[in-house]
């Protein structure tokens, strides 16, 4: 059955290829060579009808040609010339041709030999000949451009006969001329005499020498195919009794008689020359030399014997390295395949798996069913011309997945070696889809790399400019409501706030906020940011919290968490037009379900905090690119792309991981993981109401800030509380003050970013001198390479620009109240 | 042809004698139309100069295939080389006419008839348009002769043959279907009949088999007591192979390097199926470091054969030289050189014995 099966898909392939020549017609040689072929017959121009004209051959290959309709085209002339035709590609095919080693090398044969022939000698009916020496000095008669002629010439030779050739022009005028004793002997194909040799008085002797098998012949590696269908009908052939290979068998045979003799010879061959040879009894010498020919002969058979063995050895082997050679090819991890014209021949697992197609829904297709774009499949055919192909390297296209999606893919290619007369290619497939978007990624960072250092740049000088904004508008404020300008003056303060906030937020998402982590617990933070985020989302939005009681503390900037949480708000507000519900949830991570290894988090001991919303949803291709900056789906003007851009920096600056689930129409999740820590929450929780009143001192301040609008607010909000304040513009200022006042200076508050000297080095220097030496740096610019430097360690204190005159107040009196050993930022 | 066996005999044995005594063998081969000639040259000449000569009758196209390999002193060949295969020797071959021969047609019937032929009635026999020795068109030809009802059979050439040559060449000239078909060859693919090798095989299987036509070197046939045909030349005559009607053909004047066909020769009394053979040496003899003496040598041979030798044509059924192409002849020999230098041969001046 499935033999069966596999014959049938064979004929099937068979049939495939062949169709490619449907319209061509096969140019067959084909010669007088009775009753093998016979050029009489071409006059019926190969029709069906005249099956069994034109010689065994000729009809043999007429049934073929009718089974895979094929059309012939007979080219009659002799051997010779049909042979030289061969060779030169003028015609396709030659029939009855006979195999050997050294012809194998010129063309390519059958498999299967249709019928093995030899020579036979004749001679007059009243001449028997018994062996070979008797030729000698005999006429021998010989067919003009008979195989036999040159085969009897070498073995004459060899054997040192002298006789002579008489060439007659076909095998009846030689019985003829033998019959009339002009000649002594002649040479006949056994086939014809077998057929023919009653008609004539003559008489065949013991004597055949020169077995052949005549298989159909064809240029080297032109007509493979056609062989190949030959082969596979003669072998279907040869295994039915009664098929019409044994019909034209039986009619060149004669009786079946003759055919068991012919079969029973067929291997007898080499035996019956030697007995005959044998039973001559000539001289001594002649029989040496018989019997090194005799043993060369059988060494010969031997020879022959082992060349089969080997070379079916050599099949089996084949074979087998060409299933290993194939099973690599299958499981390769890039897709290949082989293109003949433009149609895909054959393709391996790899694009099976890739395209999600079934490999009967792909092979035999046109590669336009993989490659939409024109353009794209006219550059990856022209791979398959060798001319061009040189010139031309890879090529990136998109492939269409069955499921209509398209993968990103490098096809490379090369002209296949094949002697087909449509351009052949083999190609491979590299599905480049992870790599496009790594490249993606790499660009994305680099282009938040470079927008990072311009809104850091920015925000900088933005600061110092609303520092100084914000600080005048608020001395004015002091001055009560009695101020006329009271009014525009909280505007312009308002203004400046906001101002400062998307400076803030700039910053944020390009990490370069600097943290003011410490430990607190994030159900804490959440209920005291629940009223604010209340009034953000609107009342058609049901907001719940669900905290776990048992919460692990983070370490965290308690203003970036509110941030986090204000803007997920926003998200889901946005997210839920005609309102829905806004669940947000803390837990305990550890134990359940996994933590993306990537982030490298503990899972023991992570945190989550979920925000869930009932809104629209969102498809996945928009869900992996939300955290993008400038990414949104509002309306242009309605966002700014930087909410959700600004969650993610936070969430990765603290170290945790942030993911998202959704559903379109469903609503969707955002986890957040935090990494938690032991150590208990301080009892002094974040202040939600702010002490408006400024603190005040007596000490001694050194200010360094090379920005004089803001130097000269610090100065005055810092007099105004009672301190001596020493104002420098820049480092050099700054350290012959110190020299000066070296004993008063109880605070150097500096500026970070400075020209020639950075606020750190300046520290560095003047500390050296005086151990113990306070300090508050303000920046309005903060660079992780700030941060790790060993000067400003964690905790050191620090001020970001802009800051109200409370926070500068507030910050130097925290900073002289502190221990003269440097303090951790936890204790606070 | 156990003549010529015993000769090769004689030959390879004399070689061997020679080969230890450091004596000189020169080495040809070539054709069989003038063989029966040049053994009783090869005698002739040892005996008188004691120089021996061996000669293979291999045929025209092997003898210039030998000849063109280096592999003979000279190559024999009744038909010219072409100017094309003058271009590719591998170097300047001079031709050296030796005497005039004839191809006869010759038969095998009953009573050895004389008949006649027309140069059409040959081409249609041996294109087996004629089948029969009863037909119309050869008893038109031989009124006289009552020719039986018997099945022709051609025997030819099989082997490339400088008599092939002069009889297409001759049937080519005269036949227009024939040079169409046929034309003119060393080989030819012949539509009818038989083929063997040499003169000597034409001759033996004409004599086997009755009813059989085919075409011989005149000598040969003759010696095998076969009847040679006239054959209409193209002043209308029939003529037959003889010494006279072959020397007609050959009173032309022969051009520098002496190739011309004289087949078809318009003179009055001309066998026309006539020929000059030539024995072909390379120009130059110091190639392949041949001795000087060897060179020498053979321009004796040369030199004897168109002079002394040609006593011996007549008596072998050939025809002399004509007096303008001996001294033609002979003024071809003297270009012999040696080294570029001319080979200096007392023999060779232009003194010279009546044939």
């Amino acid at each position: 059955m499935r033999r069966r099966s596999l014959v049938l898909f064979f004929c099937a392939t068979i049939a495939q290829g062949s169709s490619l020549w449907a319209e061509e017609p096969i140019r067959v040689g084909v010669f007088d060579f009775d009753p093998l072929c016979s050029i009489e017959a071409q006059a019926g121009a190969f029709t069906e009808r005249a099956i069994a004209d034109g010689g065994f051959y000729v009809s043999l290959l007429k049934y073929v040609a009718s089974e895979e309709s094929w059309t012939l085209e007979p080219v009659p002339g002799t051997l010779q010339e049909s042979l030289y035709r061969l060779e030169r590609g003028d015609i396709d095919l030659l029939v009855a041709v006979s195999y050997s080693q050294e012809w194998s090398e010129k063309f390519d044969f059958t498999q299967e030999t249709l019928v093995s022939t030899w020579a036979q000698i004749y001679s007059s009916r009243d001449r028997g000949i018994q062996s070979f020496l008797e030729l000698n000095h005999m006429d021998i008669g010989v067919v003009r451009d008979d195989p036999y002629y040159l085969e009897l010439q070498n073995l004459v030779r060899r054997f040192s006969i002298q006789a002579e050739f008489v060439e007659f022009k076909n095998y009846q005028d030689l019985l003829e001329g033998l019959e009339k004793n002009w000649i002594d002997a002649g040479v006949v194909d056994r086939l014809y005499g077998l057929r023919h040799e009653d008609a004539f008085s003559v008489r065949a002797t013991p004597l055949i020498f020169s077995p052949v098998e005549l298989r159909y012949a064809a240029g080297k590696n032109r007509q493979k195919q056609t062989l190949a269908a030959l082969d596979y009908h003669v072998q279907l052939l040869k295994k039915e009794p009664y098929s019409v290979y044994y019909d034209l068998l039986s009619q060149i045979l004669g009786s079946p008689r003759n055919r068991r003799i012919a079969t029973y010879l067929k291997w007898g061959l080499g035996s019956a020359l030697l007995l005959t040879m044998a039973s001559g009894g000539l001289s001594l010498f002649l029989r040496r030399r018989i019997s090194a020919h005799t043993s060369e002969l059988s060494r010969k058979n031997v020879a022959l014997e082992n060349e089969i063995q080997r070379r079916s050895q050599a099949e089996g082997e084949l074979n087998k390295s060409l299933a290993q050679l194939d099973s690599i090819f299958q499981v390769a991890p890039v897709g290949l395949g082989v293109l003949s014209g433009t149609r895909m021949t054959w393709l391996n697992r790899g694009i099976f798996d890739l395209l999600g197609y079934q490999p009967s829904e792909l092979l035999g297709g046109e590669l336009e069913m993989i490659i939409p774009d024109p353009e794209d499949l006219a550059m990856v055919l022209a791979l398959g011309t060798p001319s061009k192909a040189a010139q031309r390297g890879p090529v990136e296209t998109r492939l269409r997945h069955k499921a209509g999606k398209s993968i990103q893919v490098l096809i490379s290619g090369t002209p296949s070696d094949s002697q087909e007369q449509d351009a052949a290619l083999t190609f491979s497939v590299l599905d480049i889809s992870d790599r496009k978007r790594l490249e993606r990624r790499l660009l994305q960072s680099q282009k938040m790399e470079a927008l990072g250092q311009l809104a850091g740049g920015v925000a900088h000088d933005f600061n110092n400019l609303l520092t100084g904004i914000l600080g005048y508008a608020d001395l004015a404020l002091m001055d009560g409501e009695r101020c006329p300008h009271h009014p525009s003056l909280i505007e312009i303060r308002s203004l400046g706030r906001r101002a400062a906030v998307l400076t803030r937020q700039l910053l944020t998402f390009s990490r370069r906020q600097t943290l003011e982590r410490r430990t607190l617990n994030l159900n804490d933070l959440i209920r005291d940011t629940m009223r604010i985020l209340q009034r953000t989302i609107g009342e058609d939005i049901d907001l719940k919290f669900i905290p776990d009681p048992e919460l692990l503390n983070v370490r965290a900037d308690p203003g970036q968490m509110e941030q986090v949480l204000m803007n997920l708000a926003v998200n889901a507000r946005d997210a839920m037009p005609s309102g829905g519900h806004l669940t947000i949830e803390t837990e305990n991570w550890g134990g359940k379900g996994q933590t993306p290894s990537e982030i490298g988090l503990d899972a023991a001991n992570c945190i989550a905090l979920l925000v869930t919303d009932t809104g629209c949803g969102m498809s996945n291709e928009i869900a992996e690119r939300i955290f993008e900056p400038f990414f949104t789906t509002k309306a242009l003007g309605a966002g700014t792309g930087l909410g959700l851009a600004t969650v993610h920096g936070i969430v990765k600056q603290h170290g945790g991981y942030i993911g998202v689930y959704s559903e379109v129409g469903q609503g969707t999740t955002f986890r957040i993981l935090l990494p938690g820590v032991a150590d208990p929450a301080p009892a002094a929780r974040y202040p939600d109401a702010e002490d408006e009143s400024l603190p005040t001192g007596s000490e001694t301040i050194l200010l360094v800030e090379d920005e004089s609008a803001v130097r000269e607010l610090i100065q005055r909000v810092l007099a105004n509380q009672g301190f001596k304040v020493l104002a420098a513009e820049g480092p050099e200022e700054a350290k012959s003050q110190f020299r000066r006042h070296r004993q008063e200076i109880d605070l150097v508050v500096t500026d970070m970013v400075m020209p020639r000297q950075s606020g750190a080095e300046l520290y560095a220097e003047l500390s050296a001198t005086r151990r113990g030496l306070k300090v508050l740096f303000m920046s309005g610019y903060s660079d992780r390479a700030i941060l790790e430097t060993r000067v400003l360690r964690p905790g050191m204190p620090f001020l970001q620009k802009p800051f109200r005159p409370l926070d500068l107040a507030r910050k130097v009196r925290q900073v002289l109240d502190r221990s003269p050993s440097k303090g951790d930022a936890s204790g606070e | 042809m156990a003549r010529a066996d015993l000769l090769a005999t004689a030959a390879l044995i004399s070689l061997q004698i020679a080969a230890s005594n450091g004596e000189i063998i020169l080495k040809g081969a070539g054709g069989t139309f003038p063989l029966p000639l040049y053994e009783r040259w090869i005698g002739e000449y040892h005996i008188e100069s004691g120089v021996r000569v061996a000669y293979d009758p291999i045929g025209s196209g092997g003898g210039v295939r030998e000849f063109l390999n280096k592999r003979v002193d000279f190559g024999a060949t009744d038909s010219y080389l072409s100017n094309i295969e003058l271009v590719n020797a591998p170097g300047e071959v001079i031709h050296v006419p030796t005497c005039v021969g004839a191809v006869a047609v010759t038969y095998h019937l009953p009573g050895k008839p004389g008949l006649r032929f027309t140069a059409q009635a040959l081409s249609d026999i041996f294109l087996g348009k004629i089948h029969n020795w009863s037909e119309s068109q050869l008893a038109k030809l031989n009124p006289d002769v009552h020719l039986p009802d018997l099945e022709i059979t051609v025997i030819h050439r099989s082997d490339a043959s400088g008599t092939t040559y002069i009889f297409s060449d001759f049937l080519a000239q005269v036949s227009e279907e024939w040079n169409q078909r046929i034309g003119r060859a060393r080989s030819i693919r012949w539509p009818v009949g038989l083929g063997v090798d040499g003169n000597g095989n034409v001759s033996r299987l004409l004599r086997k088999i009755p009813g059989s036509i085919g075409y011989a070197e005149f000598t040969t046939a003759h010696r095998s007591d076969l009847p040679a045909a006239s054959i209409r030349n193209a002043n209308g005559s029939f003529v037959s192979p003889d010494t006279e009607s072959i020397s007609a053909a050959a009173d032309v004047e022969l051009p520098a390097d002496a190739r011309l066909m004289i087949t078809n020769s318009p003179a009055e009394d001309a066998y026309p199926i006539s020929s000059f053979t030539y024995l072909l040496v390379y120009r130059e003899q110091g190639y392949d470091g041949r001795p000087r003496v060897r060179a020498e040598s053979l321009a004796k041979f040369l030199g004897w054969a168109v002079s002394h030798g040609q006593e011996f044509t007549t008596e072998m059924m050939y025809a002399p030289l004509p007096d303008a192409a001996r001294m033609r002849a002979l003024q071809i020999i003297r270009k012999l050189r040696y080294e570029g230098k001319p080979l200096s041969i007392p023999a060779l001046a232009p003194q010279r014995r009546a044939p």
